[in-house]
């Protein structure tokens, strides 16, 4: 039956329409949103924007500046680094590889955690308190130290790295599941469904969960903030991605060698992790009031 | 007329401790005797803390008993467990509508969906059946079926109230339960929904148990009366025998308030 708006003068807006309404309101964020959607496609579509390989190396043209220099060439927009290679395109393929992993691995931990959050929150009592303090001694540990133990165990390497921050990301996605599905089970219409037959695991998905999406989009943006910000962090410690593997932590890191005749070598990537960073904050911070306010109202 | 439900010495105690050294909270309900026929209305009535909200979750199944025996359409329940096989037939048999209907639908999704999921739970019919039996529903509690497309937010209280309902008799059930269920309701749209809930009544032979504080409503559709004391009924009848003779002191005092604020001259 199609949707029938005879009598329908006034426009009623789905939670999720009322959300970006509010998002759309608020410039900065919405800017934001732009910067990191070009991000993205530029991570998606890197082999096809790239004008070179980002690891073919030119003898030819070794330390050319940026073309906005004077000795510089449009044909290297961002000038090429000590090796010859082409830095546009090794920043573009950074934001694949940095933006790429985190995502992954952000995606990854927030499954470990809402599964793991849920649980505990549907149960009650010593077992849901265990699960919850599960991976609590994480937290006591920073981030990078974590992931310098887990990269002496297992050796240097994108994918360990990625393995140190996700264990890093888990424990907050399970608090932030538990509290909140702790607080659902006590409303109403939890009852309601219970009454209509539903197992705690259909009750989760069907009651719990479309209540969840807002929670975890704005935990999800500030997880993904600090995976970048790791992710570039392990790279430019030689820790991470290895040097040939165009990361922009470790682009950077290529880059402080020559950092006093080609200073470029070392701003653009560092710019291009700084604005990654900005984008994906200011989003998540513009979600995170719209949600706020579409509440209130 | 038979008995559509009989409860047989439904008790339920309360022995939780809050803390290791404070006096435990002892709050016994019942034992409750109680036969409902079928297309009967009956009123629970009491002071708050009377208990009147735990029987009705406990009649639904909400809460679980103690001990105790409900007699169902010819099923019987043990009140004390409460098994995932006996909870559905249960489930379609006798159903509940809450005081905060507001808070009883779940804001995240459309009202089709809330009313699709009782009957995706308990019945195997296809997905255009259950969305034929949704918009039957929905025109039958007086709505229109573009409601199915609404959320909770976009609805009226007496909106939502008459979800509520069309929820509660998605499943053809035999006992409705309600819980306060014109408390949040201004006159106009209560008596609407006292009418629509006296209309349906008709057509599908329900019983209907409901609490209220608002005497008048209650003996405007009330058969039978019960008046409810910590826990124990204390006085049960017929809703005009109980208001013109009230035997036991909290039915007494409780219709002395009500008939100081009515006019006298309305009063038969």
């Amino acid at each position: 039956m199609a949707r029938f708006s005879l009598y329908d003068e006034e426009f009623h807006p789905s939670p999720w329409q009322q959300t970006w309404q509010e998002f759309r309101a608020s410039h900065i964020a919405l800017v934001g949103l732009f910067v990191l959607l070009m991000f993205i496609i530029f991570s998606v579509f890197a082999p096809w924007l790239v004008p070179y390989d980002p690891l073919e190396q030119n003898v030819d043209g070794l330390l050319i500046p940026p073309s906005w220099q004077l000795n510089g060439t449009v044909s290297h927009l961002f000038g090429t680094d000590a090796l010859g290679r082409d830095l546009f395109s090794r920043i573009i393929y950074g934001c694949r590889v940095t933006l790429g992993s985190s995502f992954i691995l952000v995606i990854l931990a927030m499954l470990v955690g809402v599964s793991i959050g849920a649980i505990a929150g549907i149960m009650s009592g010593v077992r849901s308190s265990i699960l919850n303090h599960l991976l609590d001694a994480l937290m006591a540990i920073p981030t990078l130290l974590i992931a310098i133990i887990i990269v002496a165990i297992l050796g240097t390497g994108l994918v360990n790295s990625m393995w140190a921050i996700t264990l890093a990301l888990i424990p907050q996605f399970i608090h932030h599941t538990r509290t909140f599905v702790r607080n659902e089970m006590k409303k109403e219409y939890v009852l309601a469904s219970r009454l209509d037959g539903a197992s705690n695991f259909q009750l989760f998905f069907n009651s719990i969960l479309p209540n969840m999406i807002e929670l975890l989009v704005v935990q999800g943006t500030l997880a993904l903030s600090i995976a970048v910000l790791d992710v570039s962090a392990l790279g430019f410690l030689n820790l991470g991605a290895q040097p040939p593997l165009p990361e922009l932590g470790a682009i950077l890191a290529d880059g402080l060698d020559v950092a006093y005749i080609a200073p470029w070598n070392v701003a653009l990537p560092g710019l291009t992790i700084f604005l990654m960073v900005l984008s994906i904050n200011v989003v998540g911070d513009g979600l995170r009031s719209a949600l706020r306010k579409r509440v209130s109202h | 007329m038979t008995d559509i439900m009989q409860v047989k010495g439904l008790t339920f105690k309360n022995e939780k401790k809050k803390h290791w050294f404070a006096q435990p909270e002892i709050f016994q309900l019942g034992p409750i005797e109680l036969n409902v026929k079928r297309g009967e209305t009956i009123a629970i009535i009491g002071e708050n803390r009377s208990g009147k909200s735990l029987l009705a979750k406990l009649l639904v199944g909400a809460v679980e008993a103690n001990s105790g025996e409900i007699v169902l359409n010819n099923n019987v329940y043990d009140a004390r467990f409460n098994k995932k096989a006996s909870r559905n037939s249960r489930t379609s048999d006798i159903r509940m509508i809450f005081q905060h209907s507001n808070e009883s639908m779940n804001p995240a999704l459309t009202v089709g969906r809330i009313l699709d999921e009782p009957l995706r739970l308990n019945t195997g019919s296809d997905e255009a059946t259950r969305k034929a039996i949704i918009s039957d529903n929905l025109v039958k509690v007086g709505l229109l079926r573009e409601h199915y497309y609404f959320y909770q937010h976009m609805l009226s209280d007496g909106q939502q109230q008459r979800v509520a309902l069309a929820r509660s008799i998605m499943l053809q059930p035999k006992v409705l339960v309600a819980d306060e269920p014109f408390a949040a309701l201004d006159p106009t749209i209560r008596s609407q929904t006292v009418n629509l809930i006296l209309k349906l009544q008709q057509e599908m032979g329900l019983a209907f148990v409901f609490i209220s504080h608002n005497l008048g409503i209650v003996r405007h559709i009330a058969d039978k009366l019960i008046v409810m004391q910590d826990g124990n009924i204390v006085e049960a009848g017929k809703t005009e025998t109980l208001f013109r003779w009230p035997q036991h002191e909290v039915t007494k005092k409780l219709i002395l308030a009500y008939q100081s604020l009515v006019p006298q001259q309305t009063l038969r």
